[in-house]
């Protein structure tokens, strides 16, 4: 029993005017992976390569410790997708996509399926196109939750929900997960979310893997000091991640709070980092406030 | 966490709300099969951002759609800058910026050719503004629509919206698929987009966090019903959570929740008054907080369900 | 695996597929009436139309933006090019015989019978299938809807060049030529598939230009980013 869902290792793309480098991260079986980064950088890139839907120029992705190319049928029979842009037939109904999908998995659990869509409240008989964003998104999740999964692949599945389902997803996914075989990996930009539930957060930006950690150590150890311009310097350079000049004062992102409260004195402001702040200020010099 | 311009005393960097509000909505009704609006009421004034809330199929699309009269409405009132919405819809969409939750464009246009497009029926278009947001929002004028991401069309719509100086900008969940990064430049830009006081912004969306950083007003909408209308300071003031041990709930203190959670560890109640919550359930093991907008949402779901009786909620 | 795609397939374009039948029998119904049209034309324009309506599977996955789901089930990419191909020419032999059981059932049909159900007759139009899908199908795979447009249009315009052409002195001879080597070239298979020899033969080539379309599919699928 390999003891990582997930290694992706040295996984390289390039397009035109973007190239994913030397993407390397691994996600240990029975945990929450979330990933973050900012529009463009590279998630769903990651997540259409780890599932082989675009070719690798290098690099290497196991599932299970099966290649996922090379064994791909297998890899993918464990896994349980939602993808950000639904892949669906539009003018075929739900009813039948169950039953064009539902064989591609041995372990296909009916029962579970008509649970989550007297749940989720979906009706069988429309056409896919007739459903809400969010139904649609709820479909998918029904099909991916109902074949007993080993990994779930989640590209911006709440983006289209509102609060109270997503809690319920949060909710849903925090049970599976009481089965510590279950894994999940779920890309997202509603960081909130990845606070209540995630145990790794990895951070990509243009294509490169910023920082791969645990999160509790991150909301932990990371923070924001906020002030004038003499706080810049006043925060070492090793654990200073990112500056932020805006209209109201200086804020830079340290990820030793500990470090900075020593250095800066009781008087010091020095908020928590939430994983929202961490990205803003991790995100270069591209973004200054007016 | 550093707040927007909202944070700053309302009105101190603006002029006071003008004493006419740029929208508003009176008795509204729509009924669909399955869906009814109904008795929907609230306005906006100038110079303030409302934010419209409420889970999916609540109506607040609907609303929207109403507004810029893209389905007819069954019952009541509508009126922009003065003008009916109906009647005067010409006129009203002339200084209405609006950006769809999935905006459709002509995929093989470019960025710039989009703007052409849109330019002929705003007698406001600002060409060299358009220019001017496109380049703030990193969107490369060259580029096809159909080769722009998510969350690019999304910026794109927001600049069509913003280049002709559109005085009342409404936005049907303009973040969803937005970094934070964005979304927080986002809000600051409609923030800085109300200054004047002479311009308005109504935006509804699921990430109630968005909201709790720049609106003014929130309006909650649950089951086709305008549940409150308020400033958001009001709301979150008035709204609380209470978490206590599972012996303190009994159909007495059920009644005086919006809506509750229990289980057997603990119970987690709703309430609209916070101070009355606060003298009843002062003790040991209680906590009492202020609600976000997303307990609020969450919680009055658990309303009805719950406690079956629809009195007030539904 | 195969079993699944190919019900998968069935499935999820049954809606296209059966939307195609109804404007397809119509058609040939009203063919059928004409007076001079022979058994062989009869059949090698229903084998033409047939490959066209197959080929759709691939291009409605482009149209759709359906492959991320074809693809993240688990399958491989070979294994749902040969589940399209299988589809394609057994869906194609059904529509020939819906052509033939149309031209059994409709009572002012002109078209000679005997001539219709002849085994030349029917190796002629399985060819043509076989032959077409295996010319397309790559093709599709490569560029998509484009590749059947552009396809399409190619001929079109090859047709409008050869009916212009009559015009200019000299070019009758060549276009004439042309096209008489086609139609010859059908008449002499025609006449030879009746050769136990040749037809064995035939059915080699054929089948070894369906294998090398599979193959090259395999490979312009596989390397696709989706």
């Amino acid at each position: 029993m390999t003891e990582y869902a997930l290694e992706v290792t040295g996984l390289r793309k390039t397009y035109r005017d973007f190239a994913l480098h030397d993407v390397s991260f691994r996600l240990p079986r029975g945990y929450i992976m979330g990933l973050i980064g900012p529009n463009g950088a590279g998630k769903t890139t990651i997540i259409k390569l780890i599932m082989n839907l675009l070719r690798r120029q290098g690099g290497e992705v196991k599932v299970f410790g099966l290649d996922n190319r090379l064994d791909e049928a297998a890899a993918k029979s464990r896994i349980g997708f939602v993808y950000d842009v639904p892949c669906f037939y539009e003018d075929i109904n739900l009813e039948d996509h169950r039953r064009a999908i539902a064989p591609f998995y041995t372990r296909w659990n009916e029962d579970q399926f008509q649970g989550l869509v007297r749940e989720f409240d979906l009706p069988l008989r429309k056409k896919f196109k007739a459903l809400s964003q969010g139904m649609q998104t709820k479909f998918a999740l029904a099909l991916a939750l109902s074949h007993d999964a080993d990994l779930l692949i989640l590209d911006e599945p709440t983006s289209g929900l509102d609060p109270v389902f997503r809690r319920e997803l949060l909710r849903r996914l925090s049970a599976l997960m009481q089965d510590e075989r279950k894994s999940v990996l779920f890309s997202t930009h509603i960081t909130t979310d990845l606070e209540r539930i995630a145990d790794y957060i990895t951070f990509i930006r243009d294509g490169e893997i910023v920082f791969s950690a645990s999160k509790d150590e991150l909301l932990e150890n990371w923070g924001v000091v906020k002030g004038d311009d003499s706080v810049v310097a006043a925060v070492e350079p090793s654990v200073r991640k990112g500056v932020r000049r805006g209209p109201y004062g200086v804020q830079v992102l340290t990820s030793n709070v500990n470090n900075a409260r020593e250095r800066l004195g009781a008087g010091a402001i020095i908020d928590k980092a939430s994983l929202e702040d961490i990205m803003v200020l991790m995100s270069g010099d591209r973004r200054h406030a007016a | 966490m550093t707040s927007g311009a909202a944070s700053q005393a309302p009105g101190a960097a603006r002029h006071a709300g003008d004493a006419d509000p740029i929208l508003e909505i009176h008795a509204l009704r729509k009924s669909y099969g399955d869906f009814t609006l109904r008795d929907a009421s609230f306005s906006v004034p100038r110079g303030y951002i409302m934010g419209l809330v409420g889970p999916n199929g609540a109506g607040k699309t609907t609303i929207v759609k109403l507004l810029l009269n893209l389905i007819r409405r069954d019952a009541g009132e509508i009126r922009v800058f003065g003008l009916d919405a109906r009647q005067e819809e010409v006129a009203i969409k002339a200084r209405i910026g609006f950006v769809h939750e999935r905006p459709a464009f002509y995929e093989h246009v470019t960025v710039a050719g989009m703007g052409e497009v849109a330019a002929p029926f705003y007698p406001d278009w600002d060409r060299a503004l358009f220019r001017r947001l496109a380049a703030e929002f990193d969107l490369p004028l060259h580029k096809r629509v159909g080769a722009l991401s998510r969350g690019m069309r999304t910026k794109l719509a927001l600049a069509l919206a913003m280049a002709h100086h559109a005085e009342l900008l409404v936005l049907d969940e303009p973040t969803s698929g937005l970094d934070p990064v964005f979304r927080r430049e986002l809000l600051e830009r409609l923030s800085a987009y109300i200054q004047d006081g002479k311009r308005s912004v109504l935006f509804s969306t699921h990430i109630t966090s968005d909201l709790e950083r720049i609106a003014d007003y929130v309006t909650f909408i649950r089951e086709g019903r305008v549940m409150f209308s308020t400033t958001k300071d009001q709301v979150l003031e008035r709204w609380g959570i209470v978490k206590g041990g599972p012996e303190m709930l009994d159909a007495d203190t059920r009644r005086f929740f919006k809506g509750v959670e229990a289980s057997t560890v603990g119970f987690t109640g709703l309430t609209d008054d916070l101070e009355a919550a606060r003298r009843r359930f002062s003790g040991a093991g209680v906590v009492i907080e202020r609600a976000s907008l997303e307990d609020i949402m969450v919680y009055l779901g658990k309303g009805c369900e719950a406690t079956r009786t629809c009195e007030r909620c539904c | 695996m195969l079993r699944n795609i190919v019900r998968k397939e069935l499935i999820l374009n049954r809606k296209a597929l059966a939307g195609a039948a109804i404007p397809y029998i119509a058609w040939f119904a009203y063919v059928l009436r004409e007076p001079d049209v022979t058994a062989g034309e009869y059949l090698v324009m229903s084998a033409a139309m047939a490959v066209f309506y197959q080929v759709a599977l691939f291009v409605r996955e482009g149209k759709l933006k359906t492959a991320a789901l074809t693809c993240s089930l688990p399958v491989t990419r070979t294994v749902v090019v040969r589940a399209r191909y299988l589809v394609a020419c057994s869906l194609s032999a059904s529509w020939i015989g819906a052509a033939i059981l149309l031209a059994l059932a409709c009572p002012w049909s002109h078209v000679p019978l005997a001539r219709l159900v002849a085994p030349n007759t029917l190796g002629v139009a399985v060819s043509i299938v076989l032959l077409g899908t295996a010319i397309l199908f790559p093709l599709v795979v490569r560029f998509g809807l484009i590749g059947v447009l552009a396809f399409l249009v190619g001929m079109q315009v090859l047709g409008i060049l050869a009916f212009l052409a009559v015009g200019l002195p000299g070019a009758t001879a060549s276009v004439n030529a042309v096209l008489s080597f086609v139609t010859g070239s059908i008449r002499a298979l025609h006449a030879n598939l009746g050769h136990p020899g040749f037809a064995a033969m035939w059915t080699f080539v054929v089948l070894a230009i369906v294998a090398g379309s599979y193959g090259l599919s395999v490979c312009l699928y596989g390397r696709r980013d989706l």
